[in-house]
């Protein structure tokens, strides 16, 4: 049976409209369920058009006249409720990642993108948020971890490195490579009691003044980490482009991590806007 | 009550728009194609939006709803009228804040042109830049050129853009609104529920307080959770292999995995059966922790209705939902279920997600006393090591479970 409907037609179009195609929905739930951006990992599937994911899979069995194109996924990857985003670059910027004679390709493994993660402590009894900034690191096994880039909050003041111990050689402690899909909760175990804090630190951390000034503060023990409050993501990694990830929480097949904002950027801007990411004044 | 249209009345608010630029205001305000209409909202219908006109020769009037963008009312709340929720629950949740909710907001919200929605206190501003504030106690500043409406604390508005270019981002300020009101309104029920839930507790097992009983039996239906998967026809990036094991494939390691799920789900059904005595209930636990890693693996459970984290060692989970026990559970999957890619970690071992939802329901003495439904991310580790065959030793692999992250998304 062949259904004269888009991939993008799928996104766009509310439930009703597919059942009115004779389309049979197991549930809206279902549904919304398979086409949200669950994980950071789906974001990547969808945006560099994976064959053999839960969506394909399920598009084929669901919709068999549809067929997948990259153009339609990674469109249908950002925020359709932002329309304060530039309709122009947002065309500009897809017809560059799809070009087929040059396409861009988002890599999992390149430490040219950063989870932004603001962290709740409490600091000499009272809520503190921190903004920490976390990289892929690729380790000489093959494997990856996620390592602390930079720390800021602005309870602290700058500090120089010159006291600063030397990050630990051969750490035992780290963050996996899926610690995203966990909301980064073992980053309770990173913050427990200072012991260990440096192992899951990366070698510019000690460059950063305001990393510093945190890192001497936890030393004191006068930081209880609590959970993690929100996190997005920030890409680097297409020439001329900088976007952010974010999550929406809503029932709609538009949902999950979804790019927030598109910034289109000279190399200089780009170098700009990642040393205000550490500084959390993006 | 009759109702007059109003189609010339926008022409003479026109101009207030076409710069793109209003002054401060402290009233209703209507905007709807880029012109104006002050007064004071009264009704809104599928179709219009009734509102009284001000000043002497005040009386009521409508504008089609379909001509309106948005609206502000005098305390700061606002509605966006072209992307209000197709749910019919929720868009009235929002129309119903709009018309009725008086108070005024706490903090002043900078609504930027990349829709990032700023809550906190103004502390300075000038032509160019804002200072502010947040709860939290973040200082930041903004320029105003990336700004697209302030919403002061005293319920005035400035719109910085154009009308055309602020409703985007305001739709996105309206969505979080949205959130919030739906997490208030779970919180309110849950609340009701865990108070019928722990009557209903107390009058079952009579040795536990009643406070005792009610984190218990939360506990306990976030357990239910870690439930497994069905199994269902969503293996996914099948091609994947495992270089060092040879002939793993990416579904033999999902076959596993899920596999493992679904045995963590017998013990939990066991758990929270009441016919169950107490030494097959700890032998259940013993067996579920095996599943695990190890002893140190964490249940995180959390709500998007609000902030609060609980985190326990996953005996100790197993150990609360063993406190309250239902006469029936009822657990609905969603037919699907998301698995991640195996990634290397520095450690040689490979690690994964599986995610998927889960509907809970508790009943005792044949009353819903608890209910939710909750968003599981499993985390799982494929482990290799070496086993002795006939004085030969053989790499082989197991998956176990890890991690487990629980996100309540709603009252079932």
């Amino acid at each position: 049976m062949k259904f004269f409907l888009s991939l993008a037609t799928l996104f766009l179009v509310g439930r009703d409209f597919l059942n009115g195609q004779g389309i049979s929905l197991n549930s809206n739930r279902e549904r919304n369920f398979v086409f949200e951006v669950k994980q950071i990992d789906e974001f990547f599937e969808r945006f560099n058009n994976e064959k053999n994911t839960l969506f394909s899979e399920y598009v084929a069995k669901k919709y068999p006249g549809i067929t997948i194109d990259r153009h339609s996924l990674v469109r249908s990857l950002f925020n359709r409720e932002n329309q304060g985003m530039d309709s122009a670059d947002r065309k500009t910027f897809i017809a560059q990642v799809t070009d087929s004679s040059n396409p861009v390709f988002l890599d999992f493994s390149s430490n040219q993108w950063y989870a932004a993660i603001d962290c709740r402590f409490k600091h000499l009894g009272k809520f503190t948020d921190v903004a920490l900034v976390l990289k892929i690191q690729q380790e000489s096994n093959g494997g990856m971890k996620w390592v602390i880039v930079s720390a800021f909050t602005p309870q602290l003041r700058p500090e120089s490195n010159t006291k600063v111990p030397a990050p630990r050689p051969n750490p035992s402690h780290f963050l996996n490579p899926m610690s995203q899909a966990t909301d980064f909760m073992d980053l309770a175990d990173a913050f427990d009691e200072g012991l260990h804090t440096r192992d899951y630190l990366d070698s510019s951390f000690y460059r950063r003044p305001f990393s510093i000034a945190f890192l001497r503060s936890l030393s004191r023990q006068d930081w209880e980490f609590q959970y993690v409050r929100r996190i997005s993501y920030h890409f680097f990694q297409v020439q001329g482009w900088e976007f952010t990830v974010s999550y929406f929480q809503r029932n709609s097949a538009n949902s999950g991590w979804l790019i927030s904002s598109l910034k289109k950027v000279t190399p200089e801007e780009k170098e700009s806007l990642r040393e205000k990411l550490f500084q959390k004044s993006l | 009550m009759k109702h007059e249209p109003v189609y010339r009345l926008l022409l003479l608010g026109a101009a207030l728009l076409v710069l793109g630029i209003c002054p401060v205001v402290a009233q209703d305000i209507i905007y709807a194609q880029g012109s104006t209409k002050d007064g004071k909202v009264t009704e809104i219908t599928s179709d219009k939006v009734i509102f009284n006109t001000t000043g002497k020769k005040a009386k009521a009037m409508f504008l089609p709803r379909g001509k309106v963008s948005a609206a502000f009312n005098s305390t700061g709340h606002f509605l966006v009228f072209t992307n209000l929720p197709g749910d019919t629950s929720q868009e009235h949740m929002l129309i119903n804040d709009f018309l009725n909710n008086s108070a005024l907001p706490s903090q002043d919200k900078l609504i930027t042109l990349q829709s990032q929605v700023i809550d906190g206190k103004i502390d300075k501003e000038d032509k160019k830049e804002i200072s502010y504030t947040t709860a939290s106690g973040t200082k930041g500043q903004v320029k105003k050129a990336t700004l697209a409406v302030i919403i002061y604390r005293n319920g005035s508005h400035k719109m910085l853009e154009s009308e055309k270019k602020v409703i985007g981002p305001l739709a996105a300020a309206q969505s979080l609104n949205l959130n919030a009101l739906v997490a208030g309104s779970n919180q309110a029920k849950n609340t009701a529920d865990s108070t019928a839930a722990a009557t209903a507790a107390a009058a079952a097992a009579q040795k536990a307080d009643e406070d005792a009983k009610a984190a218990a039996q939360k506990a306990k239906a976030d357990a239910a959770q870690v439930s497994p998967a069905p199994t269902v026809d969503s293996s996914s990036m099948a091609n994947q292999h495992i270089s060092e094991l040879g002939d793993v494939s990416f579904a033999e390691y999902e076959q596993k995995a899920l596999d493992k799920t679904q045995d963590l789900k017998k013990y939990l059904a066991l758990l929270t059966d009441k016919r169950v005595d107490w030494v097959e209930a700890n032998k259940a636990i013993d067996q579920a922790v095996d599943l695990f890693v190890s002893e140190e693996a964490i249940v995180e459970t959390s709500s998007i209705n609000n902030q609060t984290v609980t985190r326990f060692k996953i005996r100790d989970y197993l150990k609360r939902i063993k406190l309250i026990q239902y006469d029936k559970v009822e657990i609905e999957w969603a037919n699907v279920h998301y698995v991640s890619k195996l990634r290397k970690g520095p450690d040689g071992n490979y690690y994964g997600t599986i995610t998927f939802e889960q509907t809970f329901r508790g009943y005792i003495e044949n009353k819903l006393v608890y209910g939710d439904v909750t968003r599981k991310n499993v985390e799982v580790i494929l482990k290799t090591y070496n086993r002795n065959v006939e004085g030969k030793s053989v790499p082989t692999w197991d998956v176990f479970l890890s991690q487990i992250k629980v996100v309540t998304t709603k009252s079932a």
